[in-house]
């Protein structure tokens, strides 16, 4: 199914768990509480309890924040303190104390006046209180009551001392719920649910999606009309619709996918559904009863992104689990079932609107079976990973590697991973597909650029080629005698490279003397790998003088074994060697040089040690 | 008349209203999308198309494309006033000054089978079913078309052949809700969309069965 279905159906879910609050409600971060008596006088500011040791305040469900872009809107029964108490933080000599900024008191008097209309009448004492207090309040009693200044800025809510019922939050009084009830808009049917009901003119802020310049309200909407949402005269808008007219959903639908998908990106939630892939910010939820889903989720959680640091049983398990899901078993222990359907949503900022990268609804089984092929696609010999690979992780070796110039430490540039990456190398892990051939050219252009050959790339050469060719063209670990010629080519030139530094970095002893500045690989790495036929001919030519130097200072015995290995990779090559390579060709090449390069000798023959870094 | 038209392409997309900015493809072909396509080949006001069933042949997989776009459209007033003036002076639009980067979650690889019928209208006169029966027959046979009929957006082209039996389907999940779709605006009655609930069975959407229970205004 769609979407926003799929999310509103999960907002039930989360909000009959207390995941995720009620309709009509946001999560806020509140930092104080101001108790009132009832003839509306203040009794004090208290901060509430931290939760979480590096930020103030509490999350606490508070009315739906309002959607503020320029104007001055007012939020119902709580606000920051500009518009709650008229007073904002003013810097004195380094010193925080309450005073106004340029709409401060412009922002209190909008907030009073919503209130004293909302309240207009209310018979309720706890709200009667807000409303007296509000009559009398003028901001500059918050520097005569002495209050405590870091309260300046925070949000902050109120609380009416003589309940008799206990301490809550006027907004949980259910005389402030009804007050808070009312609908407005044009009926149409809902998209989402089918049922007609008023339409949602703007969608709600979808927050947590990670962005390189985050806009001013701190989130993105995924449904929003900038164009033209005022007058129809937008590209998108279309038949004369202006705002969520264009995208009919209810404001129920549209409040209930919008928490739900908050809800999954929170980053502070204790249960984690979101993963970084390259700039887009997926999340993944199953379905099923609470307690069930919530273990697969986990599970789902482990298999995307294994951590080896977990230790070797976790691994251990994980495999076995998919193993079974895969197979279609139920694994033992588990509540839930290959069956299981599990959702995956990647996200991106486009501007000032998420973009969808990726949607796979699936199964758990399915899924399974696609992480095990993946892991399986990328095992090389020697292994580059302690445990299976995660996914994001290939991402990086797309990346230009650059010295911090503060620390001296090597960095990733971020920035140089191709946007759209992600999106597919994650369509292509969860869907079973081969892996983007967009993921080879951006590994073979890297390893042109800083020639840098390690097995993370060779392995990822090998996953892209054998997906693309459907068929195992490059073999897990050295095969002697595979026939593809650009695989033999690339060991070739490892050898080649490792007579020269034989030759060049060893004194009479066989010992390592020096260091080359620039090697064949630092020069023809790029020429050969693309355009062979040009290349090797000079490079071997160079190779005969290596050898007979080999052969005259240093040992005849490394000479000899150099020269038969040579003469046996050359055997298995056509007479005319290629003009190019293809991508996938280069690819093959890229995972012979690093079969070759990274080849240890059983240790019997220890003395003849392959290439050294 | 009922004609079978096997229809594909590399691409597709059929924008769902709901996220259509940042466009999100439906699953599968719209009805409304479908209807196009026959009136690419052929159409008159004497006739009238209806899609009867969607047979889907092809796995649905999404793919992920982004571009750039043109932010805005030249209005109706403009052009209402430049017709009315009979000079063309400010009726332009300056594609670079209105670029917008856009992405697409796109359909890739689709294949359906289209059944459909079409019915008489009042415009009729002394037209007979069989009149344009023959002509679509003969035009889809040839491949001929009044403009080149496309996948949800014009880049996207369909490719079509008018068949007798069904291609052979490789689609993997036969039974899948595909939640609420549109099913085609109604111009009468002040071009107000209609939607039914898509379920696809079998491979195939049944939209006689649809249009028994009725739509969705």
């Amino acid at each position: 199914m769609t979407i926003l279905t799929e999310l509103a159906t999960l907002y039930d879910r989360l909000a009959e768990a207390g995941e995720a609050p009620r309709r009509g409600f946001s999560r806020e971060r509140i930092g104080y509480e101001l108790l009132i008596r009832s003839d509306g006088t203040p009794v004090a500011l208290s901060p509430l309890a931290r939760q979480d040791p590096k930020r103030p305040g509490r999350m606490m469900n508070v009315p739906a924040a309002v959607i503020r872009t320029a104007g001055i809107k007012p939020n119902i029964f709580w606000d920051k303190t500009a518009y709650a108490l008229g007073v904002t933080a003013v810097e004195i000599d380094g010193q925080f104390s309450p005073g106004q900024g340029k709409r401060t008191l412009e922002e209190h008097a909008a907030f009073r006046a919503a209130h004293l209309a909302l309240l207009e009448g209310a018979a309720d004492p706890g709200l009667a209180a807000l409303r007296a207090f509000l009559e009398r309040w003028t901001p500059d009693r918050f520097a005569e009551l002495d209050w405590d200044a870091e309260a300046l800025d925070a949000n902050i809510v109120f609380r009416w001392v003589d309940d008799p019922v206990g301490p809550a939050p006027l907004h949980e009084r259910s005389a402030a719920r009804a007050l808070l009830e009312e609908s407005s808009g044009e009926e149409a049917p809902c998209l989402v649910t089918g049922v007609s009901g008023p339409l949602a003119r703007l969608h709600p802020v979808i927050k947590g999606v990670a962005a390189k310049n985050p806009p001013p309200g701190g989130g993105h909407r995924l449904v929003s009309f900038n164009i033209g949402s005022d007058k129809p005269i937008g590209a998108s808008s279309s038949f004369g619709k202006i705002k969520g007219e264009n995208a009919p959903v209810s404001e129920a639908a549209a409040f209930a996918y919008g928490t739900a998908l908050n809800t999954l990106l929170d980053r502070g939630a204790a249960h984690r559904r979101r993963f970084q892939l390259g700039d887009a910010t997926a999340v993944f939820w199953a379905e099923g009863p609470r307690a069930a889903a919530q273990s697969a989720e986990d599970m789902l959680f482990g298999a995307v992104d294994p951590q080896p640091e977990t230790g070797e049983d976790a691994l251990a398990k994980l495999r076995a689990d998919l193993d079974n899901f895969a197979a279609g078993r139920r694994a033992p222990g588990a509540s839930y079932g290959p069956e299981t359907r599990v959702f995956v949503l990647g996200l991106a900022p486009n501007a000032a609107r998420l973009s969808v990268r990726f949607w796979r609804p699936g199964t758990l089984g399915d899924f399974a079976r696609h992480v095990l092929e993946f892991w399986e696609a990328l095992r090389i010999e020697p292994a580059p990973w302690k445990g299976p690979p995660a996914a994001w992780s290939l991402l990086y070796e797309t990346a230009r590697v650059y010295k911090d110039p503060d620390t001296g430490k090597k960095k990733i540039d971020e920035k140089s991973i191709p946007p759209l990456l992600g999106g597919a190398l994650m369509r292509a892990v969860l869907t079973g597909a081969p892996l983007p051939r967009t993921l080879l050219s951006a590994v073979v252009t890297r390893v042109r650029a800083d020639g840098e050959i390690n097995g993370r790339r060779a392995a990822i050469c090998k996953a892209v080629v054998n997906g693309i060719q459907g068929e195992e063209v490059v073999p897990m670990s050295l095969k002697r005698d595979n026939a593809d010629q650009a695989y033999r080519l690339g060991r070739l030139f490892a050898l080649l490279e490792k007579v020269q530094r034989d030759a060049l970095e060893r004194d009479s002893d066989g010992q390592r003397k020096q260091r080359l500045a620039t090697s064949i690989k630092d020069r023809y790495f790029a020429a050969a790998s693309s355009t062979p036929a040009r290349v090797f001919p000079i490079i071997i030519r160079t190779s005969i003088h290596h050898l007979s130097k080999i052969r005259k200072d240093i040992s005849e015995r490394i000479a000899g074994w150099n020269e038969r290995e040579i003469e046996e990779i050359w055997s298995g090559l056509e007479p005319d060697l290629p003009r190019s390579l293809t991508l996938e060709a280069q690819g093959r090449f890229i995972a012979g040089y690093y079969h070759q390069s990274a080849w240890r000798a059983p240790k019997a023959d220890a003395v003849f040690e392959g290439v050294e870094e | 008349m009922s004609f079978q038209l096997h229809i594909w392409g590399d691409h597709a997309c059929f924008t769902r209203p709901e996220m259509k900015v940042e466009r999100v493809s439906y699953d599968v072909i719209t009805p409304s999308a479908a209807r196009g396509i026959f009136e690419a080949i052929h159409w008159k006001p004497a006739i009238r198309w209806v899609i009867d069933r969607i047979h889907v042949l092809k796995p649905i997989r999404f793919e992920t494309i982004r571009r750039n776009e043109v932010g805005s459209k030249i209005s109706a007033r403009t052009a209402q006033s430049a017709m009315n003036a009979g000079d063309l002076t400010g009726l332009h639009l300056v594609v670079d000054e209105n670029r917008q980067q856009r992405a697409t979650l796109a359909l890739r690889d689709v294949s359906y089978l289209i059944e459909a019928h079409f019915e008489m209208t009042a415009e009729a006169g002394g037209d007979t079913p069989a009149k344009h029966s023959e002509m679509f027959r003969r035009r889809a046979t040839t491949g001929q078309c009044f403009h080149r009929p496309c996948l949800g957006v014009r880049e996207f082209p369909a490719w079509f052949e008018l068949v007798k039996t069904p291609p052979p389907s490789t689609l993997l999940e036969s039974d899948r809700d595909l939640g609420w779709m549109l099913y085609d605006i109604d111009y009468a009655n002040r071009r107000a969309p209609l939607f039914f609930r898509a379920r696809m069975e079998g491979g195939v959407i049944d939209l006689v069965r649809v249009r028994g229970e009725g739509l969705r205004a």
